[in-house]
């Protein structure tokens, strides 16, 4: 796995592994962890990388090639990158892995064709367990200029819907490069719709519970989604998330839910106490079980977005 | 004879068995070198990978737990540190060194290492080369004097890599800079474009490194005079031979550039990292791993050996070694008897 880690690290890594030395500048995203879920060990490693879709003019076909010391460059047409793809569960039973695939412009979601489909703010995508593989992206790089460029993030959320919820789950594959515009060509300005909700004052919890006490995994995850005896929904952030901004996707059953005011998405700004809670619309959902995710970035920093996942919870709805 | 006479014949025997045998262990001390072991301390072959040593009885890996591991000709692995109760946690034991390494370098082994200092209220690693025969500090790795003031904040003093380049020319790199020493520590040469990876040689006074922006500089160390090499696209990483550079670029082919005539080939594809020994490439691209000979035909695919590591193996006596979490892998240069040692 460290050559794998050097690999895609080669413009950035999160932790850089003991007994390869390499000095990377932080990027994009490789994770190794081992979880303990009720009486199996599972092992995972996710790595993720950008790479550079370059066409050859006389023959017009496709290789991709690393961006070393360099920015993804626009230039008029709908850009296509690469995003190479791994992830292994280790001893775990699965063969292949379902992932639900979104890009981040600055803070925002855009719409994006993957491996030729249509566009589309959310993707999904099967990926061999402890196989890698190169997908094709195609995207309109919204209000980017030669002088203001832009943090592109990629990501790929292993979802599991009707098999068993484990911690392990909770890791995405993602990966982000800084995107400019060269040549004096510059897309659109910007992507509608919306630019969703800042929160400029502290929101303090309506579900007066501590945080321990809503989850297991108070301490190892960050974000919950959580129901009250009443039924309400909620999404709620610890109060280890720094004062930033911070953009929460919601995704229900595999889709995108608007359940944040008819949107799935909530753009919000921490400042100094408190924590998130914001209630979750059930009017959307229809009666039964339903599996309920949030993905939160914290674009906060120009320069490396940081992603979380709150747990996959299994959600009622009477009526 | 007497009593006493005979008592003085036997304190006689005694004294000169002790004495004997008191210049024995003193002969066996002086024979054991600086890790324990008997023979020269030599360097292991490496480019990526953790430091390593060998002597003619054991090998020394530098790990990811600070203090060195000994895989003896029995093929036990074992922190070498002979006291029982050592918890190998601290400079107080023999095997450890903090952020650092050992190597050799002209003959003599020294220890690089870093150490915390404060500095302007802040904290901040330094740099040392320490001299094992003398005790003494032999450099301290300034940030150079005459580097550009916007660089020169950003630097450090603390050591990343030490790399024996020839008998003469030591590497020293740290942040933003690095440095060619000599074997008294003088510095014969200086630069702050220092690349990703530790990799440099040395071919006809002529020193070779990848910068930062991806490209092979060549540095005549007579005239001082600093060139890129004028090449399409870019170089990942490197490693060398006798007379050839080998390099990946950013289309993860691997490539052969002769030093003697200039002309360039390619080897192979899927090869990002890898690492050159004894006319073997080991290396790959993502979870693949090969081997090729230097002349680009294919060997071996060890991916199934998951400990032994691609970017960061090292050769010792003419095996190939990887450290992993609590072991060490180790396989012939043509990737055959793979085994693993795992630490008692």
């Amino acid at each position: 796995m460290l050559l794998l880690a050097v690999i895609w690290n080669c413009t950035g890594c999160n932790t850089e592994p003991r007994g390869s030395e390499t000095k990377e500048n932080i990027e994009n995203r490789d994770t190794e962890q081992e979880m303990t879920s009720a009486d199996r060990q599972y092992s995972t490693e996710l790595a993720a990388n950008i790479y550079k879709c370059v066409v050859n003019p006389a023959t017009g076909q496709k290789k991709y090639a690393l961006y070393l010391g360099e920015n993804i460059v626009y230039s008029g047409e709908p850009l296509e990158i690469g995003v190479k793809l791994y992830a292994s569960m280790g001893d775990s039973s699965y063969d292949e892995i379902p992932v639900l695939c979104m890009l981040i412009l600055d803070g925002k979601m855009i719409p994006f064709s993957l491996d030729g489909d249509e566009n589309g703010a959310l993707h999904t995508l099967t990926i061999k367990n402890a196989a890698e593989g190169m997908h094709s992206v195609i995207f309109t790089p919204y209000g980017v200029s030669g002088q203001t460029p832009k943090q592109l993030l990629f990501m790929a959320i292993p979802f599991y819907d009707k098999k068993e919820v484990t911690i392990f789950e909770n890791d995405i594959l993602a990966c982000q490069k800084k995107i400019v515009s060269e040549g004096g060509e510059l897309p659109p300005e910007i992507y509608e719709p919306g630019s969703g909700y800042i929160f400029t004052e502290d929101l303090y919890s309506i579900y007066q519970k501590n945080i321990q006490d809503i989850s297991d995994h108070a301490g190892e995850v960050m974000d919950y989604i959580i129901q009250s005896d009443n039924g309400e929904l909620h999404y709620t952030a610890d109060t280890a998330y720094e004062p930033g901004q911070y953009l929460t996707i919601l995704v229900c059953d595999g889709e995108l839910y608007n359940g944040f005011d008819d949107r799935p998405y909530l753009l919000w700004e921490k400042k100094e106490g408190g924590y998130m809670d914001k209630q979750i619309k059930t009017e959307g959902l229809t009666k039964g079980k339903h599996t309920i995710f949030a993905v939160t970035v914290d674009f906060t920093n120009d320069n490396f977005c940081m992603v979380r996942k709150a747990m996959n919870t299994e959600v009622g709805i009477n009526e | 004879m007497n009593k006493r006479a005979a008592g003085l014949f036997l304190g006689v025997i005694f004294l000169g068995t002790f004495i004997a045998g008191c210049g024995n262990n003193e002969q066996e001390k002086k024979n054991l070198n600086y890790f324990g072991g008997t023979g020269e301390l030599k360097n292991a072959e490496r480019l990526n990978g953790l430091s390593g040593l060998y002597d003619d009885e054991n090998k020394y890996f530098d790990n990811g737990s600070e203090a060195y591991w000994k895989l003896d000709k029995d093929g036990m692995l074992t922190v070498n540190c002979q006291i029982a109760s050592c918890p190998h946690e601290d400079e107080s034991c023999e095997a450890f060194v903090s952020d650092g390494e050992y190597f050799v370098f002209g003959g003599k082994l020294y220890k690089s290492y870093n150490e915390a200092h404060y500095n302007n209220g802040g904290i901040e690693d330094k740099g040392y080369i320490w001299d094992c025969d003398t005790g003494k500090v032999v450099f301290d790795n300034p940030v150079p004097k005459e580097m550009d003031a916007d660089l020169a904040v950003d630097d450090s003093t603390s050591i990343f890599y030490v790399r024996v380049l020839s008998d003469d020319i030591l590497k020293v790199e740290g942040h933003r800079h690095a440095y060619l020493l000599n074997r008294d520590f003088e510095v014969l040469y200086w630069y702050s474009d220092v690349g990703k990876f530790p990799w440099g040689m040395i071919y006809e006074n002529q020193y070779y490194y990848v910068n930062d922006l991806y490209k092979l500089v060549k540095v005549d160390l007579e005239t001082k005079e600093s060139k890129m090499m004028d090449w399409d696209g870019k170089v990942f990483a490197c490693d060398n031979d006798n007379e050839n550079i080998y390099f990946s670029n950013e289309f993860e082919e691997l490539n052969r550039y002769s030093l003697k005539d200039g002309s360039t080939e390619k080897l192979a594809d899927d090869m990002l990292m890898f690492s050159v020994h004894n006319g073997y490439i080991y290396g790959g691209s993502g979870t693949k791993k090969c081997i090729y000979d230097i002349k680009g035909k294919f060997i071996a695919d060890y991916t199934e050996y998951q400990n032994m590591d691609a970017a960061t193996i090292l050769c010792m006596n003419g095996k190939m070694y990887s450290w992993f979490e609590g072991g060490i892998a180790e396989m012939s240069p043509d990737g055959k008897n793979y085994k693993e040692y795992i630490l008692e």
